[in-house]
Parts: structure tokens; C-alpha cells; sequence
């Protein structure tokens, strides 16, 4: 049992890594942190210059190279979390290829019909595409006017964009943490 | 209300790191969301692009590995050691030195470790790859932090601060000592941050009516903030003098702050003066027109209705009356006498004793349930908080100074040394009255030293017939003649170089003020001495006893044959021309004797009220 616990999370560990590079240092640590700092300025529970500018230029702006990260991991999901990577793994890869692949491929349509992976993968992606017409709306448009005072247009895309974002963390949070098996 | 600013340490690799050249943006962040306010260590940058107009709390970043700062080809390794040390400092280093220890600590649960490589360089500045396992909640680097952090410094509250799934490690956590677990990523940062310091975060009391930072007092207050949030009633227990009717208002207080209600006075009564005579129409009130000359009266706990009524002195409550206090505290209803209708109420009984209740026959261990049913706070006495008793001294030097001061005295190491060397068995109230009295007898000396202090030596064999055995430091009569002696030195001086000589009795008139008033502070003296040689029932409730002021008088009089009436008027005559600077035995003394309807200074028991009452306000 111990020794199939360890299989599994050697073969899931790398899609884990990625997912917790994306979700919990990018978008949490980062980015969701950066949002809700500059939804204190907009509050004005902060004071300062140039934050908001600092924000969308910097940590909003990350996006459109983080979203392609998302994307392969999206992609990779349903084969690096299948339980039939475990064929791939002592002692199991020792089997005949034939036999392997039959199994493998028995083994993966189990894994699709018993539970809702192309619907976390779909939902994943929905999510994704809210953030990126949000990322759209927010980013052509300035943060203050002409007079230094914050753009309410600027203030609805900006919240939009945040509840996004937390939208898309979520959903990705819903994905399995193992390899599941049962 | 002004708020003491609560310190709390964040362990985390990401946010504690050091980045070279440049601010911690993630920190930044994180204290942006949270409305952290940084203070600066060695070593690491502080963040700059903005300012916190209202703080939850100030922050110390500690990364929890080595080392702090870390380039590409650098290898991160987690450091225990050094992560107990930088609590240490902040906990028990803090709380021996009599400072505002932690009033949190939060733990990150994911220390990434291992080599820092250009890619993970690139992701994150001064992050490492990561080695196989660091992700794993079995493996998480934060449950051992929380381990030995927990089992060095058990009473030191501890939260987890982390982005990762909280039911991976809900068990975990709460096995292994840490209070609850805040989602970095909630929406509601500030808010969630406030809440867990309120109610689990040792704070000291903002308002600093309750003075102290030492670890007894603030868990005290910290199970108090609890209490309060409940809404059922609180018993307060400890020694005499420690503060239990103070730790009564604070609850008050709190519960209004928490309900965002309106401020109201705490109602204040001595459970030990109800009788069942008087019972049902001192709780209950009285109904207009019950019969020919009585007129109606709203009962104490329809006063305190929709809120807090404290009740002193709960053991000593009559073991007849109990049976009908029980009933209230059931019933939640009350009837006024000469009444028929039943009325709900709303109330949260506030008790204190100083008595084991526990063991009291008499006192029915059902009420003693019901009146802690929301909790028991025990107050610590002084001695073992002895790290507070220099921001008590300091406080109630200036309290003594009041607000006429000319000079602001301090106290010297020595006289600290002397007070913190002491039991106290009489705890705060005879540390103030200790104070009060090197004040008022010193007035014009700006460093108090050993020789001003005295100390009341207790004898403590029956904690509830403690009887002060007053022993100073040099002999009592020396003490008083030496006052005397300076009021005669200052008197004298003043009549040595006035100038009668050439003055006529016109001329004499009006020009006299500082002689008089010389003369006047002399015999002040004279009589204050005369009241503490003459006081009586000294008991551990009153630990100076009471002012006998015919004998007093008769003292300084010298006529064994004086009536009272007499006495009453010179002294009033005495007194008058300085009753703004009194000290506080003679302010006594000239209340008791300028009100000719006032016969003790004793407090006027319960059923001497007089029916339009006052209720005792908190400020």
C-alpha cells in the first residue's frame, strides 16, 4: 500500500509542482495579494502614489505569460493524473507493452468515466476565459482621469478582473491533489 | 477608543525572504492586504510605496530558512533553530523585560527548499526549485515550526497564514497546538486578521485602564474578550485588590465595542447588602402607587436591562436571598413588588469574589453554575506579575501628581528594586496606596527613593481575615513627626521673615496669605498624622482602616472632652482654605465632614440608597 502511495505521488508530484507554481505562488501569492492591496487603495485604506499603475503594469500584466503555463497545464491534466501513468512506474511498467497498453487504455476510460475530468478541465477553462476578457476590458483603461482622482470605470473592471481571478484559483483548487485510484 | 497596536511574527519563505537591491514585493502585498504595518529588521528592506492609515497590526517577516537572501546557485535549507530564536526574543525575552510580548505568531505551511536555478529565479525572485515532498502536507516544514514552537512557548498563540487547502492539514494543525488557520487568499484579510488577534492574540488593554503587559494578565484578558463575546455571565475571581470591579468594566466595555452598541454605564451593586426584606424591591423595583406613600422604583435589574449588571462580592450574598437570585437567573423574569405582570429581561450578570466559592456551604452551588456559566476569569495577584509593576508605579505617580502638578517625579532604581522585592499581599490597590502615600507625603521632592516608600506587611494565614500588620520601614512615629517637622521648618521660616515690624493691623490685613496658608498645610499635617494614629478596623478589605475623627482631633487637641459636633466644625475650618490640594486621607475626611448628612465614610450599604439613584459611569 505504501509503496503504491509513493508511486502515486511520484508520478503526480510534477503536474502538483506546476499546478502550485501557477495557483498558489503565482495567482494567490502574487497576483490575488497585489488585487486585494489595491482594492485597500481604491478603498482608501492605503495611501501612496502609483500603486495601482504599478499593479496592472507589472503583476496584471504577467498574465498573458502565465495563462500559457495554465494552458499546458490544463492540457497535461488528464494524461499526468491518470492512474494509468502507474503502468509507467516499477513494477508495473515490467508488464508485456501489449498487455500495458490495453490495460493502460482501460485503466484511463475508467479514469474519464468515474470522475468529472473533462468538467474540471472545461470548468478551468471557462474561468480562464472570464479572466482573460476581463484582462481585455482592464488593461486599455487608465486608472485616473485627467484630475489624479481614480477612473470609476477603472474601479468596476478592476473588481471584475479580481473576482475572476478568485473564480480561477478556486476552480483549480477543485482539481484532485492525488492520483485517484478508488 | 485608542487601540495599542498588537505585534504579531510572520514565518514564511516567500514573504520573509530578502530580495537584494530591491523591496519584497510579495511582502509588500501581503501587507497591503492585510493593512500589515512593517517594522524594519536587520537586513531586510522595508516596503515603501504606501502607508497604512489604520494598521490591524505591525509585522516582523522572519523567512525560517537559511539563507535569508538567496541568488541563483544558492541552496535554501529550513532553520528550526533560528526560527525558536527570533520567537524567543519576541515571547519570553519580551515578557521578562516587562514588554508587549507577540500577541500572535503566524506560520506559513510550505517552505520550498533546495537549490535556487535560473527558472525558479525567474518565477520568483530568490525562490528555490523545491525538492520532492516539500509540497506534501506530511512534509509540510510549518506543522514542525508549529510543533516545536508550541511545545517551548505553549501558551504563545500560534495561527497558520497559508494559501493552501485548509482541510489538507485541519487536523494537523489543531493536533498540534495552533488556534485556526487564516486563508491567505480570503477576501476578507484585514477583517479575518482582526478577529483572530481579538479573540485569540494576547493584547493588552487599549484603553490602558488595566495596566500590565505580563503574560498572567494578558490571558486573563484575552479569556475575558472571550467571555464577553458570549454573552452569558462571567464570574471574576481573585485576591483582594487585584482588580476585579476594573476587569468588570472592561468586559462591559468590549461587549459594547463588539455589538457596535452604545456605550452605556456598567450598573454597579454589593451583592452583600441585599436583605430579603428589601430583596424583590431592590431587583425588582416597585410599582408606582402600590400603597399610600410609597413611590414606584425601577429595580437594578431593570436598570441594567439589555445589558451588564456587575455584582460585587457575590460569596458574601445572604444565603437567604440566594434562592431568589437563583430563580431570576433561571426565569430570565421579574416581577415589581405591588405588580402582576411579569416582565422578560435581558441581562448579563457580572460577579466577582475574592472567596473559594467552591468551598462556601452556604453559597448554593447551583447559582455559583449559573453565574459562570460564560466563563471564570481568574485575576492574578500582583506578585506574579511582578514585570508590571513598573508601568503601574508609573502610572499612579502621575495619577498622584494629578493634574495641578508643578513637577513630574520619577522613581529611582532602588525604590523600584524595593517594590518589585515586595509580596504584596494586598496586590494593586495596596501598591497604589503605597504610591499615593510616598507621593502625597513627598510633595516636593522630584526622584522618590527607598526612604519615601512604605511598606504594609500582611500576615497571611486565612486569605479572607488577612489583617494588615502595619510595619514601615523606619519606625511610624518617626515617619509622622518628620512630616510634622517640615510643615513646622516651612511655617517658621515664613513667620521668621515676614515683616510685622512696620505693618499696622490695616496694613497686616489681606497681606497674610502665605503665612496662613503656611500654618493652615501645618496643622493639615498635624491632623494627618493624628487620623493614622487613630484609625481602627483595619481589615484586608480596608487595609488602612477607618478615620476616627473625633479621636483624631481630640489628638491634635489636646481636650479628651471634645463632642463630635465640635470636632466636625474645626476641622471642616481646618480643612476649607486647602481642600484643592488635599491628600487623599484628609479629601476623605473633609467629604465626611463638610456633608453633615453623612455620618461613616463607610459605604452606604444598599438599603440606605436613596431612591433617585446614580449609577457609577465608565469612562
Amino acid at each position: 500500500m505504501n509503496f503504491l502511495g509513493d508511486c502515486m505521488e511520484d508520478i503526480s508530484s510534477k503536474w502538483q509542482r506546476r499546478r502550485s507554481d501557477f495557483n498558489h505562488q503565482w495567482l494567490k501569492n502574487r497576483l490575488l495579494s497585489a488585487l486585494d492591496c489595491g482594492a485597500n487603495f481604491l478603498q482608501g485604506r492605503l495611501q501612496g502614489t502609483g500603486y495601482l499603475e504599478d499593479v496592472i503594469l507589472i503583476e496584471v500584466r504577467e498574465w498573458t505569460e502565465r495563462r500559457k503555463d495554465l494552458d499546458e497545464l490544463l492540457n497535461d491534466f488528464e494524461y499526468e493524473m491518470s492512474p494509468s501513468r502507474l503502468l509507467d512506474t516499477p513494477p508495473l511498467c515490467d508488464w508485456e507493452p501489449n498487455i500495458k497498453s490495453v490495460i493502460a487504455e482501460l485503466i484511463h476510460k475508467l479514469w474519464i468515466v468515474r470522475y468529472p475530468v473533462k468538467e474540471w478541465v472545461e470548468t478551468a477553462r471557462k474561468a480562464v476565459s472570464e479572466v482573460n476578457q476581463e484582462y481585455d476590458f482592464l488593461t486599455v483603461i487608465n486608472p485616473t482621469n485627467e484630475n489624479g482622482q481614480v477612473n470609476f470605470e477603472f474601479i468596476s473592471h478592476y473588481e471584475l478582473f479580481r473576482a475572476a481571478c478568485r473564480s480561477l484559483s478556486k476552480t483549480i483548487e477543485k482539481f484532485p491533489h492525488q492520483v485517484l485510484v478508488t | 477608543m485608542s487601540l495599542t497596536i498588537p505585534k504579531v511574527l510572520i514565518i514564511d519563505d516567500l514573504f520573509g525572504r530578502d530580495v537584494p537591491s530591491r523591496y519584497n514585493r510579495e511582502r509588500e502585498n501581503l501587507c497591503g492586504k492585510f493593512l500589515l504595518s512593517e517594522i524594519p529588521q536587520k537586513g531586510i528592506s522595508k516596503s515603501s510605496r504606501f502607508e497604512i492609515s489604520d494598521p490591524v497590526a505591525h509585522v516582523v517577516f522572519y523567512r525560517g530558512q537559511i539563507p535569508s537572501t538567496s541568488g541563483v546557485g544558492a541552496v535554501v535549507e529550513n532553520d528550526l533553530q533560528s526560527s525558536l530564536e527570533i520567537v524567543r526574543a519576541g515571547w519570553s525575552d519580551a515578557l521578562e523585560k516587562g514588554e508587549i510580548p507577540w500577541a500572535m505568531v503566524l506560520l506559513d505551511l510550505c517552505f520550498y527548499t533546495g537549490r535556487v536555478t535560473e527558472e525558479s529565479n525567474r518565477r520568483t525572485l530568490g525562490m528555490p526549485e523545491g525538492r520532492p515532498g516539500d509540497d506534501e502536507p506530511s512534509n509540510y516544514f510549518g506543522l514542525t515550526l508549529l510543533d516545536a514552537i508550541h511545545q517551548e512557548f505553549p501558551e504563545l498563540p500560534i495561527f497558520i497564514l497559508s494559501s493552501k487547502p485548509r482541510e489538507e492539514v485541519s487536523l494537523e494543525f489543531s493536533k498540534r497546538g495552533a488556534l485556526g488557520f487564516i486563508d491567505r487568499s480570503d477576501i476578507r484579510g484585514p477583517e479575518l486578521l482582526q478577529e483572530a488577534l481579538w479573540h485569540h492574540g494576547l493584547l493588552p488593554d487599549p484603553t490602558g485602564e488595566i495596566v500590565g503587559n505580563s503574560l498572567q494578565l494578558l490571558l486573563a484578558l484575552r479569556k475575558a474578550r472571550q467571555a464577553a463575546k458570549l454573552r452569558e455571565n462571567v464570574l471574576i475571581r481573585g485576591e483582594l485588590g487585584t482588580g476585579k470591579e476594573l476587569m468588570a468594566k472592561y468586559i462591559h466595555r468590549v461587549s459594547s465595542t463588539a455589538n457596535s452598541s452604545k456605550h452605556e454605564e456598567l450598573v454597579t451593586m454589593d451583592a452583600s447588602h441585599l436583605t430579603p426584606e428589601m430583596f424583590s424591591s431592590e431587583m425588582f423595583g416597585i410599582k408606582p402607587r402600590t400603597a399610600t406613600g410609597v413611590d414606584g422604583n425601577i429595580g437594578w435589574i431593570e436598570v441594567a436591562n439589555g445589558s451588564d449588571l456587575f455584582l460585587d462580592e457575590v460569596a458574601n450574598m445572604r444565603p437567604d436571598v440566594q434562592p431568589g437570585f437563583l430563580r431570576v437567573l433561571q426565569n430570565r423574569k421579574i416581577t415589581p413588588v405591588g405588580s402582576r405582570k411579569t416582565k422578560s429581561i435581558d441581562v448579563r450578570f457580572i460577579s466577582a469574589s475574592n472567596a473559594f466559592l467552591e468551598n462556601e456551604t452556604k453559597f448554593k452551588p447551583d447559582l455559583l453554575d449559573r453565574l459562570r456559566l460564560g466563563g471564570t476569569i481568574w485575576l492574578p495577584p500582583l506578585r506574579e506579575r511582578k514585570t508590571d509593576i513598573p508601568l503601574l508605579v508609573e502610572g499612579f505617580i502621575r495619577e498622584a501628581e494629578g493634574k495641578q502638578v508643578a513637577m513630574r517625579r520619577e522613581i529611582t532604581p532602588e525604590a523600584l528594586d524595593l517594590l518589585m522585592n515586595h509580596n504584596w499581599p494586598g496586590n494593586i490597590r495596596e501598591l497604589r496606596t503605597c504610591i499615593f502615600g510616598a507621593v502625597s507625603s513627598h510633595p516636593d521632592v522630584e526622584h522618590l527613593v527607598p526612604a519615601h516608600i512604605q511598606l504594609i506587611n500582611y500576615s497571611v494565614q486565612d486569605p479572607k481575615n488577612i489583617i494588615p500588620n502595619i510595619q514601615l520601614n523606619e519606625p511610624q512615629t518617626q515617619k509622622q513627626h518628620a512630616k510634622i517637622s517640615n510643615s513646622i521648618d516651612d511655617f517658621l521660616e515664613i513667620m521668621n521673615s515676614f515683616n510685622f515690624d512696620h505693618l499696622g493691623k490695616n496694613q497686616l490685613m489681606g497681606n497674610l496669605g502665605d503665612l496662613e496658608y503656611s500654618f493652615a498645610w501645618f496643622l493639615a499635617r498635624y491632623l494627618n498624622a493624628s487620623i493614622d494614629e487613630t484609625r481602627k478596623g483595619q481589615s484586608i478589605e480596608n487595609p488602612k482602616g477607618n478615620i476616627l475623627y473625633t479621636p483624631a482631633f481630640t489628638l491634635i487637641a489636646g481636650d479628651p472632652y471634645l463632642s463630635p459636633d465640635f470636632s466636625k466644625k474645626q476641622i471642616r475650618r481646618l480643612l476649607e482654605p486647602l481642600k484643592d490640594e488635599l491628600t487623599d486621607d484628609l479629601l476623605e475626611l473633609y467629604e465626611v465632614i463638610k456633608d453633615p448628612k453623612k455620618k461613616s465614610i463607610k459605604k452606604h450599604p444598599i438599603n440606605k440608597l436613596p431612591r433617585k439613584r446614580s449609577i457609577r459611569r465608565i469612562q
